[in-house]
């Protein structure tokens, strides 16, 4: 008997690498882009306001779960113009393919400029933002098993490290500066929840990628919340340290809060010092984990609605565009700021407006097609 | 057939050398490397006044280390202390004091006036021949004229912005000059910038030193909050430089010097103490001195409000030795002896209380909240802060302090 590999279940994935690739969106670049807006509008309770946004962000994507199960088979690109027709359902589907253009054009402006920042500061964040399509494309081109099992190796192998590193802040953590503890306004923590979203987003592509999921016995809405558990707690340490080391008052008026508090450590005893190279080396592989989803999404959105059955062209075609909007602006540090308020707007009302209206409606009809069969 | 094959042979070599040519431009290393030689490390920063030549070579001295400025005027003085690594520089101690195997200095400064840091230092590249290099740099010396009259905001943004500089680094004041100080030969020829930074690490022993929470990063913490702060002192005289006691700085600005026993006191209230001693005099024969080794302490600053009266109750709790008895006449007194221990044990307590008292009221009269008694009041009654906190630098010189405090002699050393 010949014993060839199954390259179709390649393409498959189960409940727990579906939550993987949720939280490898997820943790990015905001751990050192964010933190300073965070720290504005909640203060002290960042760590709050970044548990509330892990439950809340975690009911978005509960729903996206829902609303995918209810079309098991098809995804996103197909179902959603049945159930808004064909005009408003380009629109949501144009709204999601723009939410996932502009998480990577965002995100490869960020990650040039900080690593200008902290580690090549004579090279232009351009060719350091080239660099990184270059490496994004290499991998988004091979099939999306490949991709699969690359962001699952790399997550699991940097996530902690980085986080090891980024816990030594402990050393240097000031109690005093998270006290009290609890708010006296919790609606001053309630009204930063948005601030939050950046730290989560990325989800929507439970949408695209739920019909490649395993129908096992495991349950995917579980295995979705154990992934925003596994972010809450990584920001909610963050958030903990940021302020605990750095106090709110001081985050700030930092343009990245979470390197200093990797410059504070001095680790006692030993010659390992400027922790900060070591927290951008963890960091650097999270966001290409970040980057490719962000970059494979639009691509199989555009092979859907194309009808394509490779991506990689469309690889190919997007990227220039992408590397143009994220890094060849002059003024780019405005154009990052107003491109991340017009993401977020649009992220929110894509989760808490269009997915539950959508969820509703799914189920009206579902109910009538029920009631039409009895 | 023969003459093709060989030709395309000759094609695939060519190509192939090609190859290997387009690599080696990948594997030519680091664009912008720069070796250590060439870099000069900067190891302590000076600011003093720009003040008046006072003689034809300083005149001389400060025409050509400057620079003409398109704004602004000659405000401040900025100097720093470089380390000399070159092979002529680096090599031994032969030359004795600062100097290396050839006789050339192992550390020197250079000095530039301006306003702005970075000008200062962008101009000084005109006085070194090697690209200066803040990444280890341990030391930043502060005049305290600067600090009374302009005080630390406008010199040390600079600092913060540049993201070669550590959170670090020292923050030290002194009464003189600070040129003098990175200048100060230390007898074993240690830079006095590096000198400065390894005694700051034993403020966990010496009560004198005010070593924790004074470097940089916190220094721009205690901006950023708006809080008062101290930071630790750096004096010559004669030969010998020391840095002991500190200053009080109110926001930004100086506004009181703290004396060894306030620096220690201070360090009692807000636990940043690690060891220390406490003398007491004898009861009985008052000209002997009783030393107490601190090993370990529990401190609570604790705010209580009472209508319009906030108080504080601080509670501490300390476990030591006897560090040092002078020996009593005749038979003086014995480590063995229980009832004189707990005797001591009050006494040492009673002497906590007292300076503890004392260093409160210090800060008091300064109006100088250094002993974050805000931060208490801010995290145990957060309603009474947000009440009080637009006004708490009048608040805070009428709050009163209840020390508790109970010591625990828990050994005598190798005597009775």
């Amino acid at each position: 008997m010949i014993t060839v590999a199954n390259l179709e279940a390649k393409s498959k994935m189960s409940p727990w690498q579906l939550a993987l690739l949720v939280a490898a969106i997820g943790i990015g670049t905001e751990i050192i882009g964010g933190g300073r807006a965070l720290a504005q509008s909640a203060g002290e309770y960042e760590w709050l306001a970044f548990l509330l946004g892990a439950i809340c962000f975690c009911g978005a994507a509960l729903m996206m779960v829902r609303l995918a199960q209810v079309y098991p088979d098809q995804d996103f690109v197909e179902y959603i113009p049945k159930l808004w027709g064909k005009v408003l359902g380009s629109l949501i589907i144009a709204m999601l393919f723009f939410l996932f253009v502009g998480y990577f054009t965002l995100t490869l402006g960020v990650f040039s400029r900080v690593i200008t920042i902290f580690m090549f500061d004579r090279t232009p964040p351009e060719i350091i933002g080239i660099a990184m399509a270059i490496a994004c494309v290499y991998l988004a081109l091979q099939d999306f098993g490949t991709i699969l099992r690359t962001i699952q190796l790399i997550f699991l192998v940097t996530v902690p490290v980085f986080f090891l590193i980024f816990s030594t802040g402990v050393f240097s953590l000031q109690f005093d500066n998270l006290q009290p503890l609890w708010p006296q306004d919790i609606m001053k923590v309630m009204k930063a929840l948005p601030d939050t979203w950046g730290a989560y987003a990325g989800y929507e592509i439970i949408l695209l990628l739920f019909p490649l999921v395993y129908r096992c016995n495991t349950n995917p809405n579980i295995t979705i919340a154990s992934s925003f558990g596994c972010m809450g707690f990584i920001y909610i340490v963050f958030g903990l340290l940021t302020i605990g080391v750095l106090s709110a008052e001081n985050a700030q008026n930092l343009a990245y809060p979470a390197m200093e508090v990797a410059r504070f450590v001095e680790l006692p005893g030993t010659f390992l010092e400027r922790l900060e190279t070591y927290v951008l080396g963890g960091w650097i592989p999270n966001v290409f984990t970040s980057l490719i989803l962000y970059l494979y999404a639009p691509v199989y959105m555009l092979k859907r609605l194309s009808g394509h059955a490779d991506h990689r062209p469309w690889v190919l075609l997007l990227i220039p565009w992408l590397v143009f909007f994220s890094t060849f602006f002059t003024d780019m540090n405005n154009v990052l700021q107003d491109m991340s308020k017009i993401i977020k707007v649009t992220g929110l009302v894509f989760s808490f407006i269009i997915i539950p209206a959508s969820l509703v409606l799914a189920w009206f009809k579902k109910r009538g097609k029920d009631h039409a069969a009895t | 057939m023969l003459r093709r094959s060989k030709n395309k042979l000759f094609r695939t070599k060519v190509c192939l050398v090609f190859v290997l040519l387009g690599l080696c431009l990948l594997v030519s290393g680091c664009w912008d490397r720069r070796e250590l030689q060439e870099r000069n490390f900067v190891l302590a920063v000076g600011l003093d006044y720009a003040n008046e030549p006072t003689d034809n070579k300083e005149q001389a001295e400060q025409r050509v280390e400057t620079f003409s400025q398109p704004h602004g005027r000659k405000v401040y003085r900025l100097s720093l202390q470089i380390l000399n690594i070159s092979p002529t520089g680096s090599g031994g101690s032969g030359g004795g004091g600062d100097s290396g195997q050839k006789g050339t200095p192992r550390h020197y400064v250079i000095s530039n006036t301006g306003q702005t840091m970075f000008e200062m230092v962008r101009d000084l590249s005109g006085q070194v021949g090697r690209s200066l290099w803040f990444e280890h740099i341990q030391t930043i010396v502060i005049n305290e004229e600067i600090l009374k009259q302009d005080g630390i905001k406008p010199i040390i943004d600079f600092f913060s912005r540049d993201s070669e500089m550590r959170a670090r680094i020292r923050v030290v004041t002194t009464p003189g000059e600070a040129k003098k100080i990175l200048e100060y030969k230390a007898p074993n020829g240690e830079p006095s910038g590096l000198l400065i930074n390894y005694l700051l690490r034993n403020h966990v022993k010496n009560a004198h030193l005010m070593g924790a929470r004074t470097d940089l990063g916190y220094v721009l913490q205690y901006l950023s909050k708006n809080a008062d702060f101290v930071l630790p002192r750096a004096e010559i005289g004669g030969e010998v430089l020391k840095v002991s006691g500190g200053i009080m700085v109110k926001k930004d600005k100086m506004v009181g010097v703290m004396d060894e026993y306030t620096t220690q006191g201070i360090k009692m209230i807000r636990a940043t103490e690690k060891s220390m001693l406490i003398t007491v005099p004898c009861p009985v024969h008052p000209d002997n001195i009783f030393t107490f080794e601190l090993f370990q302490h529990d401190t609570k600053l604790t705010p209580h409000v009472e209508g319009d009266q906030i108080y504080f109750t601080l509670d501490i709790y300390m476990i030591g030795n006897i560090g040092e008895l002078q020996r009593c006449p005749g038979e003086g007194h014995k480590g063995t002896d229980l009832e004189f221990l707990r005797m001591l044990e009050v006494a040492f307590a009673a002497e906590v209380e007292r300076n503890v008292l004392y260093s409160w009221k210090m800060a008091q009269q300064s109006k100088a909240d250094v002993v974050a008694a805000g931060q208490a009041l801010k995290a145990n009654e957060p309603k009474t802060w947000e009440k009080v906190k637009d006004h708490w630098d009048d608040v805070f010189p009428t709050t009163r302090l209840i020390p508790s405090v109970n010591i625990t002699i828990r050994g005598t050393g190798e005597r009775t």
